[in-house]
């Protein structure tokens, strides 16, 4: 009987065990999709946030721009401590390379700290998100990795530009989809996506159409990317489209970008 | 691969295992084999994880463990208040490959795609069974680990700042059994 009862403990301590589930600390594998802290449509949940505030007078949008997080913790703190301190920015925008092994931990860990900030913020997908599980975490988290949205007088196309992820097979970027965005007459375009269509990891096959369909589309200003780190700014293909890439979270730099009437002003504000 | 002698095994001890999480799986189950004195154990284990968890995964782990003390607490209880260890995942899934793929030249990616180290510290809490035919021990075992991407995470660029310890750590637990064997300790 006695040794009945010390099993009985030990069940019980099991039981015990597995009640703890709730915690989120027992982890089933680094690679898995869910647990119950994942967020689900983050980028919808914030269009909905900003779209509060569209009915302002003023018609400038101003936009906090940076990219490549991965693993960038302690700078992304610094990044919305900053980012809070600024007044009038409508949204933050991160450029992709949300995580660094598109593990769910790190999403989860660059959610936490995305959620300081005071603003609304979108991410766009990069490669090193799509690795892995990553592109099943990445849509259940921030919604499908191609979506736009208009913002008082300009369309935002967030894009997937991953080509090497996809052995350059002519999906991505998916220059159809893209098509039908820019035939609705806004009256300013804004391309956002990861790798730029001048990088070695975008697919050579679609560079001339992508950049083709941005030069030909009356209003289309601006395409931001992430990726190379380095906040490049460039007529790269001179027309008006201009190109911007951002600062990755670790250089503690990234770039307000205010647009008016089409026009892109750029200041880059240090954290 | 664990030949036993008439003489003496070199792995006299057998012990199979049940674990709930602790990153091999929701569930992983496998077999240990061990020292006389029990004190350094190798494992291999099989764990899954169902897609309503986060799945369809599946891994295979070799692990580990070097368990340096027990203390009886009493008759039939005992305790292994600390074993530290170490285990290799590779783990399988419909986006998980084995290598990078071919598109990526050398080295684009550092980490290996799918084959995961880990590092662990446990604690042991277990009962003899002495009227079971087969079973000589049940243990009970919660353990801590961390792998080699988390840790990575946490020691670039000041990151201890801002991610904890305990951030990148994650627990499991299970229940392990001791087969009887000629060497088995009473």
């Amino acid at each position: 009987m006695k040794t009945k009862s010390l099993f009985s403990a030990l069940i019980l301590h099991m039981l015990l065990s597995i009640f703890l589930i709730s915690c989120d600390k027992f982890e089933f594998s680094p690679y898995q999709t869910e647990n119950r802290k994942r967020p689900e449509e983050l980028n919808l949940r914030n269009l909905q946030k900003l779209k509060v505030n569209e009915s302002s007078a003023d018609d400038t949008v101003t936009i906090l721009f940076s990219g490549d997080s991965q693993r960038f913790y302690s700078s992304l703190d610094a990044l919305t401590a900053r980012a809070n301190t600024l007044s009038n920015v409508d949204f933050f925008v991160l450029a992709g390379d949300i995580s660094d092994f598109a593990l769910l931990q790190e999403f989860l860990w660059v959610y936490d700290r995305l959620q300081k900030l005071k603003m609304p913020y979108f991410c766009v997908v990069g490669n090193h998100d799509l690795t892995a599980n990553g592109s099943e975490i990445y849509t259940e988290m921030f919604g499908p990795k191609n979506f736009s949205f208009s913002f008082k007088d300009y369309k935002f196309l967030f894009h997937d530009t991953n080509g090497r992820e996809y052995n350059f097979n002519g999906t991505a970027p998916d220059i159809e989809w893209l098509s039908e965005q820019v035939s609705d007459s806004a009256k300013w375009y804004v391309g956002v996506s990861h790798v730029p269509p001048y990088d070695v990891d975008f697919d050579k096959a679609l560079e001339t159409p992508y950049r083709n369909l941005f030069a030909n589309t009356p209003g289309f200003i601006l395409s931001l990317h992430g990726h190379q780190h380095n906040g490049g700014d460039i007529y790269y293909y001179d027309n008006n489209v201009r190109y911007i890439t951002s600062y990755a979270v670790d250089k503690s730099e990234c770039l307000l970008l205010k647009l008016i009437n089409g026009r892109v002003i750029k200041e880059t504000i240090y954290y | 691969m664990f030949g036993q002698t008439k003489k003496e095994s070199i792995l006299p001890m057998t012990a199979g295992t049940i674990q709930f999480a602790g990153s091999t799986g929701f569930l992983t189950a496998g077999f240990f084999k061990g020292t006389k004195s029990e004190r350094v154990q190798v494992g291999l284990l099989y764990g899954y994880t169902p897609e309503i968890f986060g799945g369809h995964l599946h891994s295979l782990s070799l692990k580990f463990i070097y368990n340096p003390v027990r203390f009886d607490l009493g008759r039939n209880f005992y305790s292994e208040p600390v074993q530290a260890g170490i285990f290799a995942c590779q783990n399988f899934g419909k986006n998980l490959d084995l290598t990078w793929p071919s598109q990526y030249p050398s080295d684009y990616y550092w980490w290996t795609a799918s084959l995961r180290g880990h590092v662990f510290l446990s604690t042991t809490l277990g009962v003899r069974t002495n009227r079971a035919k087969h079973i000589d021990r049940i243990a009970w075992y919660f353990e801590a680990n961390t792998n080699d991407l988390y840790f990575a995470s946490y020691i670039i660029k000041n990151n201890h700042t801002s991610l904890s310890l305990y951030d990148i750590i994650f627990f499991g637990t299970g229940l392990k059994f001791y087969f009887k064997s000629p060497n088995t300790k009473e």
